[in-house]
């Protein structure tokens, strides 16, 4: 899998879906870009409809915690989201699997 | 068409010829003696409408099936339920005596007549049973979402049936972070974050669904037991109407209309709301609690002098208990992975350590005495263990009741324990996890 996407079609602070088979989401906290996957394990809520606090993405839904940057569940361990990896050219990211 | 609202999640729905009621959790308190509903007089039998044609009740948390309101309605009233994996529910409907118990399938419209309709929508967890329900007739249609957390796509399918008016959870459920050894600061952070996220949610969902009216019910409960009285501190997971109202109102979307509506109250289907009593608010809820706490205070002791004491066996009891329900479950075990330290206080108690963590296979899960090495660190009076290892109180609704004390390390969660003693039957946890493992 490999999704190309435009650095300026991200804005900063704003959680954008970017695939949606399978859904993917980013978000760019204006230093860092972080990919994971954009559906709540808890009751498929999209995850772009979340807010992001420094690094803690909480579920518009029933409020399930994510930490941006790796996935992992923080408000219940061992449901995490899947991370993708971010490789960063001149105006563009490159989203893959992680290795 | 009408609405009566009779407090926590219970609604009275009439339409031209028929009476539904869904929740009914009217008179006394639920969860061990210890919750009321948000009234500033406690409700009597009176306040209880039995002359119904059907009962649909959500799930088995006392909040929404309580037994004391329950027996006071005939026993051939129909009581219809979603259809859960498991049929624990059920049989304990009919333990009530209830005669005809009716398990609907999950969005499988159930046409009780002519002019009524309901739907029950199931939650999506794997470890929990709940659900929500959508009621039609001929005049409109009403959603109910009780406690239940709902999956995205069923909520844009009770959009797509345009409800008029939809009632609308607004708090969390729960002992966290009350229960818990926190310092007041810690606590107060936990709670407001809490609160925020469930009113947050609130929103979320009457965006989503956008009934012309939305009603914000289902929400916190009041202690009014001395014991529980700081329980009601105005820094609380438990909200009052008046802030999901208010947060709703800061979003400037006017498209549904937010119902403020205290016990008793009335609504039409075209919104016109009748008011009968005043409405507990965040701005009243300490006075009213107050109030209600000396009047109910009498009746509150007897009824907790009444849960009787742990017998002389409890020791032998906890032991074969957890024993049982750790090692008839290996996937469950290994989920758990913790150290549990549970302290059955008083009369008859004593200290054990249920080793449940992933390396331990055999011999004995359960040990007297005192560990520094938990993970989960259990105060519970003597006579609720008793109870529970007895199975005639569930976890659930002793921990609901906040009577007892807890601590975490680390500080998280651990849903896997909680569904253990949630229903340790061995088909339905091993069931689970087969999901499970192919979901993580």
């Amino acid at each position: 899998m490999e999704i190309i996407i435009k650095k300026k079609d991200i804005p900063i602070n704003e959680l954008i879906e970017i695939s949606t088979n399978p859904k993917i989401i980013i978000f760019n906290n204006g230093e860092k870009y972080f990919a994971i996957s954009g559906i709540c394990p808890h009751a498929k809520w999209p995850l772009e409809m979340g807010k992001v606090k420094e690094k803690t993405l909480t579920c518009a839904g029933h409020g399930w915690e994510f930490d941006i940057t790796n996935g992992k569940c923080t408000s219940n361990p061992g449901r995490g989201l899947r991370a993708y990896k971010i490789i960063k050219e001149e105006e563009t990211l490159i989203i893959t699997d992680c290795d | 068409m009408f609405t009566k609202f009779l407090g926590q999640a219970c609604t009275l729905i009439e339409t031209k010829n028929e009476r539904i009621i869904v929740d009914p959790w009217i008179v006394g308190p639920c969860n061990v003696n210890s919750w009321y509903t948000l009234r500033n007089k406690a409700a009597t039998r009176k306040n209880i409408p039995t002359d119904v044609d059907y009962i649909y009740i959500s799930h088995e948390h006392q909040d929404h099936f309580q037994e004391e309101t329950l027996k006071e309605f005939n026993k051939n009233i129909p009581i219809y339920i979603c259809k859960f994996p498991t049929d624990r529910f059920y049989n304990e409907i009919l333990k009530l005596g209830f005669k005809n118990v009716v398990e609907l399938p999950s969005w499988k419209p159930e046409k009780l007549s002519n002019d009524l309709e309901i739907t029950s929508i199931k939650n999506p967890d794997l470890m929990f049973e709940d659900s929500a329900l959508l009621i039609k007739s001929d005049q409109g249609t009403i959603f109910c979402q009780t406690d239940c957390k709902m999956d995205f796509n069923s909520l844009k399918k009770v959009n797509a049936a345009k409800p008029d008016i939809g009632f609308f959870m607004y708090s969390v459920a729960n002992w966290y972070p009350d229960a818990y050894n926190y310092s007041q600061e810690k606590r107060d952070e936990i709670a407001m974050k809490r609160k925020v996220n469930k009113i947050n949610g609130f929103v979320n969902y009457v965006d989503i669904i956008k009934p012309k009216y939305a009603i914000a019910y289902a929400g916190g409960p009041l202690f009014p037991h001395k014991s529980q009285l700081k329980l009601n501190y105005p820094i609380t997971v438990f909200g009052c109407p008046d802030e999901p109202k208010k947060a709703w109102e800061n979003t400037n979307n006017s498209k549904t209309e937010i119902i403020l509506m205290a016990a008793d109250d009335e609504i039409t289907i075209n919104g016109k709301h009748t008011k009968c009593n005043e409405p507990i608010l965040s701005t009243n809820k300490i006075d009213a609690v107050n109030e209600l706490s000396l009047e109910i205070q009498d009746d509150l002791n007897r009824r907790r002098n009444g849960e009787g004491e742990a017998s002389s066996k409890l020791h032998n009891e906890i032991i074969d208990y957890f024993n049982k329900i750790i090692s008839e479950n290996p996937n469950a075990r290994k989920h758990i992975d913790m150290k549990v330290q549970l302290i059955a206080d008083g009369k008859n108690g004593g200290d054990f350590v249920l080793d449940i963590s992933k390396d331990k296979e055999s011999g004995t899960f359960v040990t007297e005495g005192k560990t520094n090495d938990w993970n989960y660190w259990m105060k519970i009076p003597a006579h609720l263990v008793q109870k529970a290892v007895n199975n005639e109180l569930l976890w659930e609704t002793l921990f609901l009741s906040a009577r007892w004390q807890g601590d975490r390390n680390p500080d998280q969660w651990n849903e896997h324990f909680i569904n253990l003693l949630y229903d340790p039957d061995p088909t339905r946890i091993s069931n689970i996890y087969k999901i499970y493992e192919k979901m993580h």
